[in-house]
Formats: C-alpha cells, sequence, structure tokens
C-alpha cells in the first residue's frame, strides 16, 4: 500500500453520513491555523481527524459543527462549552460513582475538548483511588482539573499543591518540618519535580536532553534539591471536617477546600531549590510556597516537559523536536507577554503543521500518530456507534486492559511518557499497557459493544450503518468516514468487502464492518 | 523513521522459530553456552519476583544482637518493629543473628531449612564505591539514583547509563536461544510489559491476567470465519505506520502464543498446592502450570518474571509493609511448595528485585523515602540457603556506606553480580555474562556463590 494509492482511495470516497460530502483532497494540506479571510471549507475527513485529537472521538454531530466554521473557530467554541461538571458523591457511593461519571462526560459532554484535556492533565499530574478511598476526593479533584485545563500553568500546579486530594495521596497533607530523629517526607517535593514540571534532565526548548561534554544527559537537581523540596512542602494541613474539630495540624484527610498553613509546623531550616536558589531559614510558609512554585514553574524545562507529553496524548507519540519547541515558545510565552497559557498551548498542539500535516494522506509519516489508550479507545468506539451510556459496568473493561480510572497504578500514571518500543528508537507511551492479554481484551470489548453488551445502561444505534449496508461500498465510505477519517486503504477496502460480501443480512453486515474497523490497529493508533 | 533492528528482521523475514535461531546464530549474536546441557532431563527455570514502588530492606532483614537491634530501634523509632515479634534467624556464615520481617512467616524456615538465601545491600552500581568516592564525584554512579522510574528501568537492564529498551532476562534469553530456544518464546511476563523480559533475539510473552485469552465471538459458522480470516488478515497490513505495524504484531502474537500456551496447559493436571488469592499468588499459580507442561512447551530453559506493587510507602509504612510481605512470604512459600509437587525444586530459582531499598530514619509521617541499596532473597533447592551473601551494610546515619545523611545504602554488591551468579547457574558460560551484564568487569567477584 503506498501512499499515493491512500490518497487515491481518499479521493473516491464520496458519500458520508447524514449527507455530509467529503471533498477530495487536493495534495496540500489544510493549513488551520492560517489567518487568511477565505480559508477553504473544512472537508469532513479533516474535521474527523482533528476531532480524533480534540475530542473524545469524532461524531456525525460533532463533524458536521467544525465544518460550520474552521478549526480555530471550534477551539474558541470549545473554551467557552459549559464545563460537566462531577457531582459530589454521597454517603455509601464508592469510585465507581466517579468511574461513571468520568464516561457520561467523555461519551455526553458537550465540552468533548476540556474533557480530553482534562484527562490528559490527570495522567501527568496522577492521584490514584488504589490508595485513597474517599470518592470526593476525586470529584473535588476532578472538578478542579477540568477548571485549570484551560487556565494557566501556575495556577494549576499550586491548586494541585494544595489540593487535600494530593496532599494525602503524596503526603504533604500533615507533612511535619520536624528535625528531631526525624525529617520531612520528600515524596511531593521529588515527584512534582520529576513528573509533574521539569523531569530529571536539562532539556533544550525542543526537549532533547542537554548534554555536557562527555556526551552525558544532565541532572536538573540532586538529592540537596529534593530535601529542599521536602522541607518547603511543610506545615500544611486539611481543612475542618464540618460540624468537627476546628482546624488543626494534623487533622484527618478532608477534601473540600485548599489545605491550611500551620507556620509552626514549617520546617525552620533553609530549602536548596532549583538553579541555586536557596530559601532563608525562618522562612514565611505561604511566602516560601510561593516562591518555591515560581521557582519551578519559571524552570526552562517546562515548556518542553509538559508540551511534548500534552502532543504525545493529543496527536503523537514521537513530535519532531521542532514540533515541541514550537509548542514549548508557546508555553514560555503566549504572544501576550504570559507564560504557561494552556488555552494558547493546546491551539499551538492542535493547530501545529505537524499535528496537521496527516489531513494530507500523502504528508503521513511512518512515524505519526499514537495507539489509543484503553479508555480513548472504548469511548471513541462507542461514539462511532452511537452510543449513550450511564457508565455502568465499563470500568470492569478498562481494568482488563489495564485502564481502569482513576486507578492508575502510581503517580508514575497508567504508562510512562518515554516508554520506548522495544528494539526500536521509536516511543509508544500507550504500548506499555498493551500486552497479549490486553491486546485481545480490546478485541473482545468491541466484540460486546457490536453483538452483545458492554453494561447495562449502554445502547447503541447502528441503524444508518444497517441503511447503508445494501451497498458494501457504502457501508465502508460511512464506517471509513466516521472511524478513519476517510482514509481506509484499498488494500483494508478490498479485505472488508470479501467478508462483508459473503454476509447477505444488512444488520449483521453493518456489525462486521463495525466490528473489524473498531478492533482493528488502523483503528487503534489514531494517525 | 523507526531503525531498523535485527529482531525487525527476524519477526518480518522468518517463518519459524528454527529459522529465527538459525538467522540469529548466523548473525554471531549468540554466545556459547555450557557444553552438554542440553539433556532431555535438563530442565531449569528463573523466577523474577519485583517489588515495585522500593520495598524497604531495613525492615526486611533487621539486626537481632542487643547491640544491633538496640541501634536500629534507637534510629527507626517509630518505624522500628518490636523484638519480640521479630523471627530470628542464623546466618550460617555470621556470627551475629539477625531476623526477619514477622510477617516472613513462611519464609523463615525456608531460610532456616536451606532453601532461602538473602543477598544483602545489593543494587545498582558502575563500579565499587565508597561514600567519599561518591560524595566528592569521584566514582561513576548510576544516572537518576533515588527515582522510581530510572531505578525500576535500570535493576532490569542492567544499563545504568542510558535508557535501553533491552533486559537482562531478554539478553540471558538472547544468550540461550540457539541451544535452548524453542517454537514457544523463553521468556514470560505474567506481570504485562516489563524491560526485563525483551531481549533483541528473544521475543517474550507478556501477558496481565489470563495469556490464554482468545478472541471471543466466533461461532465457527462461514460467516463468523470469514470474519475471522478479515481480521487475522488486516493485522498483516504493512500500512506504512510504525505503530500501527507494532500493535498489529503484538495482537498477531497474542493470538497465536495464547492458543499453544492453552494447548499445552490441557495437557496438565490441577495443581494440589493451594496458592495465595493475591495478584501475585495468581501470577505465581500460573507460572508453576506452565512449569509442569514445560515438556509439552518443548523448552528446557524458561525465564518468569512476576510482580506485586505498593511498596512506596511513604506513610503508615507499618501497617502497608506488613500486608505486603506477608503476601510474598505466603505467595514465595506456595510457589516453593508447588515446584516440589512438579518435582523441580533443585530446577526451579526464584528471586526478588525492587527499585531501590528506603531511608533508615524515618519521615514525618510514619514512612520512610527512596533510598539505594536494599536486601533480596533467593529461593529453590539449588540454593545454598541459610545464609546471607555480600556485605551488611552499617547502618549508621552518614555512616560510611551512607550515600547522604538519612541512610541510604550504597550497595556492596553489584546488581550484575547479582544476576551473573544467576545467569552463571543458568547455564551462561563466564565469557559471555559481560555482554549480559556490562559492568560487572568492574567487580573482582563475579559469581556470589549463593548457588554453589
Amino acid at each position: 500500500m503506498t501512499r499515493k494509492s491512500i490518497r487515491a482511495q481518499a479521493s473516491s470516497l464520496r458519500i458520508l453520513t447524514v449527507g455530509l460530502t467529503l471533498l477530495a483532497f487536493t495534495g496540500s494540506s489544510v493549513m488551520a491555523g492560517s489567518a487568511e479571510p477565505k480559508a477553504p471549507t473544512v472537508s469532513a475527513a479533516v474535521a474527523a481527524r482533528f476531532l480524533e485529537q480534540a475530542s473524545w472521538g469524532p461524531t456525525a454531530t460533532t463533524i458536521a459543527q467544525v465544518q460550520a466554521n474552521d478549526l480555530p473557530t471550534y477551539l474558541q467554541q470549545q473554551f467557552s462549552a459549559p464545563v460537566s461538571t462531577y457531582v459530589t458523591p454521597g454517603p455509601g457511593n464508592d469510585i465507581s460513582f466517579i468511574q461513571k461519571q468520568f464516561f457520561v462526560n467523555a461519551m455526553q459532554g458537550q465540552d468533548q475538548l476540556r474533557q480530553r484535556v482534562s484527562f490528559a492533565l490527570s495522567e501527568i499530574i496522577v492521584v490514584s483511588a488504589g490508595q485513597i478511598t474517599d470518592p470526593t476526593a476525586f470529584s473535588l479533584w476532578m472538578n478542579m482539573m477540568q477548571n485549570d485545563a484551560f487556565g494557566n500553568y501556575f495556577t494549576l500546579l499550586k491548586d494541585v499543591t494544595l489540593s487535600p486530594t494530593m496532599g494525602l495521596y503524596l503526603n504533604m497533607g500533615n507533612n511535619n518540618g520536624c528535625t528531631l530523629r526525624c525529617r520531612p517526607n520528600e515524596n511531593y517535593g521529588r515527584e512534582i519535580l520529576q513528573l509533574f514540571s521539569i523531569g530529571l534532565m536539562q532539556l533544550n526548548l525542543d526537549g532533547t536532553p542537554q548534554l555536557d561534554n562527555n556526551g552525558n544527559t544532565i541532572p536538573t537537581y540532586g538529592q540537596d534539591t529534593i530535601s529542599g523540596f521536602g522541607r518547603v512542602f511543610t506545615g500544611w494541613s486539611y481543612p475542618a471536617i464540618p460540624g468537627g474539630k476546628p482546624a488543626h495540624f494534623f487533622s484527618k484527610p478532608y477534601f473540600s477546600g485548599p489545605m491550611l498553613p500551620y507556620q509552626k509546623h514549617y520546617s525552620k531550616s533553609s530549602k536548596t531549590l532549583l538553579n541555586g536558589t536557596v530559601l532563608p531559614p525562618n522562612g514565611d510558609i505561604q511566602a516560601d510556597l510561593d516562591a518555591a512554585l515560581q521557582n519551578i514553574f519559571n524552570h526552562p524545562n517546562v515548556g518542553p516537559f509538559i508540551g511534548k507529553q500534552l502532543i504525545q496524548k493529543l496527536v503523537t507519540s514521537n513530535p519532531s523536536p521542532d514540533y515541541v519547541s514550537r509548542v514549548a515558545q508557546v508555553f514560555n510565552d503566549n504572544g501576550s507577554g504570559v507564560r504557561g497559557d494552556l488555552k494558547a498551548v493546546i491551539t499551538a498542539i492542535l493547530l501545529d503543521p505537524e499535528a496537521r500535516r496527516g489531513d494530507d494522506p500523502a504528508q503521513v509519516q511512518a512515524s505519526d500518530g499514537h495507539l489509543r489508550e484503553p479508555l480513548l479507545h472504548m469511548i471513541a468506539s462507542m461514539r462511532a456507534v452511537n452510543a449513550t451510556t450511564n457508565g455502568v459496568g465499563l470500568s470492569v473493561y478498562a481494568a482488563a486492559m489495564r485502564q481502569e480510572p482513576f486507578k492508575a497504578p502510581s503517580v508514575f500514571n497508567f504508562y510512562p511518557p518515554n516508554f520506548q518500543i522495544p528494539n526500536t528508537s521509536l516511543l509508544g507511551p500507550e504500548f506499555q499497557i498493551l500486552n497479549s492479554t490486553t491486546t485481545i481484551s480490546r478485541i473482545n470489548f468491541i466484540n460486546d459493544l457490536i453483538y452483545g453488551t458492554v453494561g447495562s445502561g449502554t445502547t447503541t444505534d447502528i441503524s444508518a450503518y444497517v441503511a447503508a449496508a445494501g451497498n458494501v461500498n457504502s457501508l465502508l465510505n460511512m464506517v471509513s468516514a466516521n472511524m478513519l477519517h476517510g482514509q481506509m486503504s484499498s488494500d483494508m477496502r478490498s479485505t472488508l468487502s470479501t467478508a462483508l460480501s459473503a454476509i447477505p443480512d444488512n444488520t449483521r453486515r453493518a456489525k462486521a464492518a463495525l466490528y473489524l474497523v473498531a478492533s482493528s490497529s488502523q483503528f487503534q493508533v489514531e494517525h | 523513521m523507526p531503525r531498523f533492528t535485527r529482531r525487525d528482521f527476524l519477526k518480518t523475514t522468518c517463518c519459524t522459530a528454527a529459522a529465527g535461531a538459525a538467522a540469529a546464530a548466523s548473525f554471531n549474536r549468540l554466545g556459547m553456552v555450557s557444553a552438554l546441557a542440553q539433556a532431555a532431563s535438563d530442565y531449569k527455570a528463573l523466577v523474577c519476583i519485583f517489588l515495585f514502588g522500593g520495598n524497604d530492606a531495613n525492615n526486611t532483614i533487621v539486626p537481632f544482637d542487643t547491640a544491633g537491634y538496640a541501634n536500629y530501634a534507637n534510629i527507626r523509632a517509630n518505624l522500628a518493629l518490636g523484638q519480640d515479634q521479630l523471627l530470628p534467624i542464623q546466618p550460617a556464615s555470621l556470627g551475629t543473628p539477625f531476623a526477619l520481617h514477622h510477617r516472613l512467616a513462611e519464609v523463615q524456615p525456608l531460610f532456616s531449612g536451606g532453601k532461602v538465601a538473602a543477598v544483602v545491600n545489593v543494587g545498582t552500581l558502575v563500579q565499587p564505591t565508597t561514600r567519599d568516592q561518591y560524595l566528592n564525584g569521584q566514582v561513576n554512579v548510576p544516572v537518576n539514583l533515588f527515582s522510581h522510574s530510572d531505578q525500576q528501568q535500570q535493576m532490569q537492564t542492567a544499563a545504568l547509563n542510558t535508557f535501553g529498551s533491552v533486559g537482562w532476562g531478554g539478553r540471558l534469553a538472547d544468550k540461550i536461544q540457539a541451544i535452548y530456544g524453542g517454537a514457544f518464546p523463553v521468556l514470560i511476563s505474567l506481570a504485562g510489559v516489563n524491560v526485563f523480559a525483551e531481549g533483541l533475539v528473544a521475543r517474550p510473552i507478556e501477558a496481565s491476567g489470563d495469556p490464554t485469552l482468545s478472541v471471543s465471538g466466533f461461532s465457527g459458522s462461514a460467516e463468523d470465519n470469514a470474519r475471522l480470516a478479515a481480521l487475522q488478515s488486516l493485522l498483516t497490513f504493512d500500512t506504512g505506520l510504525s505503530l500501527i505495524q507494532t500493535a498489529s504484531g503484538t495482537t498477531s502474537n497474542a493470538i497465536h502464543d495464547a492458543q499453544t500456551l492453552a494447548a499445552a496447559l490441557a495437557q496438565g493436571s490441577a495443581l494440589s498446592t493451594k496458592f495465595p488469592k493475591s495478584p501475585l499468588g495468581g501470577q505465581l499459580r500460573q507460572v508453576a502450570q506452565i512449569i509442569q507442561v514445560r515438556a509439552a512447551l518443548g523448552l528446557p530453559r524458561q525465564i518468569f518474571f512476576v510482580s506485586n506493587g505498593g511498596f512506596d510507602t511513604h506513610s503508615a509504612q507499618l501497617t502497608r509493609q506488613d500486608k505486603l510481605l506477608r503476601d510474598l512470604s505466603q505467595c514465595m512459600s506456595a510457589f516453593y511448595q508447588a515446584t516440589a509437587e512438579i518435582g523441580v525444586p533443585q530446577q526451579v530459582v526464584t528471586f526478588t528485585m525492587s527499585d531501590f531499598s528506603r531511608t533508615y530514619l524515618p519521615d514525618s509521617t510514619a514512612g520512610s523515602d527512596h533510598a539505594w541499596g536494599g536486601h533480596n532473597l533467593v529461593m529453590g533447592d539449588s540454593v545454598a540457603g541459610g545464609d546471607f551473601y555480600g556485605k551488611f551494610p552499617t547502618l549508621a546515619l552518614g555512616g560510611p556506606d551512607d550515600a547522604t545523611q538519612e541512610g541510604r545504602w550504597i550497595p556492596t554488591t553489584s546488581l550484575d553480580q547479582y544476576g551473573a551468579t544467576l545467569a552463571k547457574w543458568f547455564g551462561v558460560q563466564a565469557a559471555d555474562l559481560p555482554s549480559i551484564f556490562p559492568n560487572l568487569s568492574n567487580f573482582t567477584v563475579k559469581n556470589l556463590g549463593f548457588l554453589g
């Protein structure tokens, strides 16, 4: 299969579901970021591919929404779309209450971009119900992530730092600045640096590691810095439980509202921060916290470190250094002198020429794309078959694929951003949880979705596909348009054609088409 | 563009494992394996139990002499285990008594009975390292010490300065592939994808849950058969996109391996040994069942990887490690019994690894933080058990073995020495060990002796 034949294939597609016309490619990619007033109309294929990156999967409705204007306008609309908030659990609820809401929001939320981005952020800054049993910790946490997803990264870092959920998860809550036969807990101090902001190695703007004269990577910090931040994050405890004792140090975990400062329990020692900055002894707990968070936020690694991970979550596992560099520059300065503007960063990621080059099949590179993580594969498949859900039963499937929502095995998320595909130089983060069991579990989820049931509260509607199934080509056009942004290859089309032609019943034929495409690697790898 | 590797070559050009082995041999990648090791009755398996999160070795093995325990209790303060709780053990070669964590109740008799040894204060080291050398930067040390992800990776790869995607288990499998390899992978992880299992030549099975899981929903009808044929056909397409090829390869192998393994397991019988109903217990039960049908799989050498998580005890350590070590103890004991039931206790060696150990000095939330060298357990009838191997660290804050002031013990035995001792027993020639353990040449002792 050559790229040329993919293009020929794409050009041959005509009719799409709900009467949308797929414009043939001319060979030039659609430059969505262009400021030209007369930008070309967005094709359904371009809209669908964009929505693979900017939502939990395209649907006929959202494809039409994007096509009604253009990509930047769609992003603006999404930035101001009403937030699908998480409802606070009641007594007797457990984490499944939050898990169900996650599926409902991702499946049916009108704020698709916020749902996708806040989930991505929640996989960079991780808390887990593996360790925290109170579900309220997670509704409040996700509402915070959703509010901050389109804000400033400093605000997010500070909110995360003072969140009782994180306070409990990484032990900043009730971390005492003691010195006698004891020392502050280093957990949060270490992981905010290693995972939430700068990483372990000095980076260039383009995300590649800086090297010393011997060709070795350069560490961003040593143990003295970890101890220093361990001391900075002392003296904070949980808000008071309503109707209980007044707030005090050593309060029991309570999740509503930020943690509270107790100067008496704040470490009196000096604190070594990044880049040789030292906070003097006997500082003010709140002033020191702000100074320390600014010290982290202003480290030059943050843009490339966080920018690259967001690119990986939304667009491609292997962004070029130039792509990372362009996004990091926007992180460093949104054009108005503001650092850390997440709206600008997300816009830069999604409208970058490298994100958009695959809109023209001829421009796709071998290393492009990323494996849909299990939740994204599940939800994109369900959206493609017009499913509605109340979320019941879906977490069990996700768990079998090693991605039960809110239950990452550790603060290192379900999979690491730097997972290298064995014996290649390619990164493939999501492949860390694609193993010989989960790869079959994914296919078997599709089997249940199409042929059986995936939970008592999930229904699908494949009537449009069944209506098209009288003609195998029409059926494949529709499936390709909705699930492969109109780029089904000619050999895939031919294989499917053969199998589908042997199935006379239209419903069974439509189901077979959906099953085979949704379970295929071509669909599982977003590209 | 991805680098084209030998493994890709093998995957794409070879139709059989025999051809794969021949091709691999033609690359001259394979070292010599001990001669005459192919006798029909010959079988050996290594089983790695990885304790994710960094097990606190300081409470796994505790000094039990009066002065030693007093020093321990003084520094460990609220993390100190009560002396009356601890389970005494007497390492054969040492004059002073030690004790195991009270939840290692099943391990204690195995240690005393000579079936379990402890390799103490082992960790990632480029070369022998003293406190002064470490503090003054006079020696090369592993990159990103005290970081979970890096130290897990390094414990599994023995590559201490790079971010390699080949594990030492995989390299070990590569070395034996030509002689011992068959149609079925030598290496099986039941803890999902872990770099330990990845080789350049040897392809592992990496499962999480049921390794015989197969695609469902195919009735055998003509329509279903056509659909199944289409599914399998789609997996073979060269789409020009590397990640699609990778995903397809994983799925194709999974379908094939599950069938082979299911057919082999059907020839086995139920084990009477009961395993704990924990994730680790389930994985070790699967290992035992696979070992039971080793003849059906035609493999005289196997390497297994299993794991448990949750050892990152920054807070509430006493209760958390309590549960974890109880599970480990019961699982190891059950697995030992299962090897005896199968008749291979001499032919299976089980060993533990972890990211690192934890600080001797507690933190302010009743836990401990990331450290370095720790103690590991080795189990089996071939193990010269009932003893410690390596040098127990001096348990003094800022003392000769402390990399900092908080009790982060600089390893006195290297991962390379630990792994090489296991690899030598497994059948790798001494001359080939440095290609598996790149820093082994920096250490005088290449064999720690716990496997005779």
